[in-house]
């Protein structure tokens, strides 16, 4: 029996059930029966339905992950050591300094327990390269010693640490900027000693394997893992779940439709074509979002051989400073020690002290840019292709912090820290085509250079589909087509995902 | 019920929806009875 079918039946069954007699007992009866015996048959039916339901709905339920996925996961987690040898990062930001000092900056007028948080990030990262940080290191003040003091030695204890940074807060309300700075003296004081950390740990790692080589098995097992999860039925059905596809995009009308969008006549090898567009578009969406980023870099390349020295003559001023601020400190401890102290003379102590400090955070956050430019002048060469000076300013927390804030005022730090991250995980796990072959100083039209390229490959693609607004539709369609291609390679159908999601919708199966 | 193998996904949640509303309706349909009673 067929749908059709059914509902000719239950109208017939109707109408036949409405005209039997009830007017007399005998009738009653009869209707009765026939009403019973129908029930029961209907009943069965929709028994023998639901079993049938239940059977399609389990074979879909029971698709598990293919088992490789998870391994090439791990894999992958792993060969990411490799980003330690970044050229584009100093220690300070292989310790993530730039990230933690940022955010305890941040959190300065925020809540204590993420102030503290940020100060065991920090101790944490010092430990990881072999250094313990004692009270004994925070000399910049004797408020930031006696609060490191109770932030080391009682971590457990949560009623200590608020007590003690209330009491000391009164005396010193700029502690937690105190802090932050001296955090950053202590990097550079421990700085030769933390580079050693970095060169003996690339050595120990690549005394077995060469670098060259992780990093090619870490874009090999991407590439892998990507692969399977385009035709593993489980991860199908999780992106329809988690409404990241749309069925009705995926169905023969509309895949028909965007086929014509992009070629007249369809090529053999379409599927290779659309994933080599995908990749450029997803290159060119990356440049056309960061354009500004990119005029920047290229400004600050063609003007590098400004930077030289000043990174040195910056931290020699510094260290001036400091020598100074430690004397004062020193000068300070005994006074408060000494029994006949002259409030007078003391005022006038505490507020050098107060004013060298100001010039030291002033200075170390001139630092951050200088340290920043004197990386380029380093590492980058005038031939450095774009998708190298992306890499670097993805490799760079504090620069991509300032230039956003910088490019857009109102984004916050959640908003940028997470296209941080975006960033650069794309720059670190794409294998780019057309960006690497671009240098920074060149200027090239790139929409062009996409539209001309794919002309060739007969893909209906103006220079005005490239207009960023545009990209994102686009880039949908097209991984609509890979996925709908991909589809047709495994066990599934869009009208069995289409029934599956409809049963996890409706309440048949509770 | 024989052959479902054959009826799509889409008619199959149809027609249990069609037998449960017509089961709905014969329950009802009792119960009116019974009440006459």
């Amino acid at each position: 029996m067929n749908l059709e079918e059914l509902k000719v039946l239950i109208d017939k069954n109707k109408e036949l059930c409405s005209v039997l007699p009830e007017n007399t007992i005998l009738n009653r009866k009869k209707k009765k029966e026939y009403l019973k015996k129908e029930l029961e048959t209907f009943q069965n039916m929709e028994q023998d339905i639901l079993a049938e339901i239940k059977k399609r709905y389990s074979k879909i339920e029971e698709f598990k992950e293919n088992k490789e996925i998870p391994i090439l996961k791990e894999e992958e987690k792993k060969l990411t050591l490799f980003k330690e040898w970044n050229p584009y990062n100093t220690p300070y930001e292989k310790m993530h300094l730039d990230y933690y000092l940022y955010h305890l900056h941040r959190y300065y007028k925020d809540d204590l327990k993420s102030v503290n948080v940020c100060l065991y990030s920090l101790l944490e990262s010092f430990q990881k390269v072999g250094i313990t940080l004692t009270k004994d290191d925070f000399i910049y003040h004797t408020s930031a010693m006696e609060y490191m003091d109770v932030v080391i030695n009682h971590k457990e204890d949560e009623k200590i640490i608020q007590e003690t940074f209330e009491s000391l807060y009164w005396k010193c309300p700029n502690i937690i900027t105190i802090l932050e700075v001296n955090f950053k003296y202590l990097y550079y004081k421990n700085l030769k000693k933390i580079e050693k950390y970095y060169v003996d740990r690339f050595e120990k790692v690549t005394s077995n394997h060469q670098a060259e080589q992780i990093l090619e098995s870490y874009y090999n097992t991407i590439a892998k893992r990507k692969a399977l999860e385009a035709v593993d039925e489980y991860t199908i059905l999780q992106k329809f779940i988690k409404n990241r596809v749309n069925v009705t995009d995926l169905n023969q009308f509309n895949v028909d439709k965007k086929k014509k969008r992009f070629f007249e006549n369809l090529p053999t090898d379409m599927l290779s074509i659309l994933e080599k567009l995908l990749s450029s578009l997803e290159e060119y969406e990356y440049y056309m979002n960061y354009e500004f980023i990119v005029n920047d870099m290229r400004n600050r390349l063609s003007n590098k051989d400004q930077y030289k020295g000043k990174m040195e003559a910056k931290l020699k001023e510094i260290e001036k400073e400091e020598k100074t601020l430690f004397q004062l400190n020193e000068t300070q401890k005994k006074k408060n020690k000494s029994f006949f102290n002259k409030k007078k003379k003391d005022e006038k102590n505490i507020f050098k002290i107060q004013e060298i400090f100001s010039h030291l955070e002033t200075f170390y956050a001139e630092l951050d840019d200088i340290k920043y430019n004197e990386l380029i002048y380093n590492k980058l060469s005038v031939d450095i292709s774009i998708s190298d000076a992306l890499k670097m300013v993805s490799s760079n927390y504090l620069y991509f912090v300032a230039i956003l804030k910088e490019n857009d005022a109102t984004k916050n730090i959640k908003e940028i820290t997470k296209k941080h991250q975006d960033l650069a995980y794309f720059m670190n796990s794409f294998s780019f085509t057309l960006l690497n072959n671009i240098h920074l100083l060149e200027e090239k039209n790139i929409s062009e250079i996409i539209s001309n390229r794919y002309k060739l490959l007969s893909v209906s693609l103006e220079i005005s589909d490239l207009e960023v607004n545009n990209l994102k539709n686009m880039k949908d369609d097209i991984n609509d087509l890979i996925f709908a291609d991909n589809l047709t390679k495994t066990k599934l159908n869009v009208e069995d995902i289409e029934f599956y999601l409809e049963m996890k919708k409706l309440k048949i199966l509770e | 019920m024989e052959n479902m193998k054959d009826i799509k996904n889409k008619d199959l949640i149809e027609m249990y929806e069609e037998i449960e509303k017509y089961n709905k309706f014969l329950v009802e349909s009792l119960e009116n009875l019974e009440q006459k009673e």
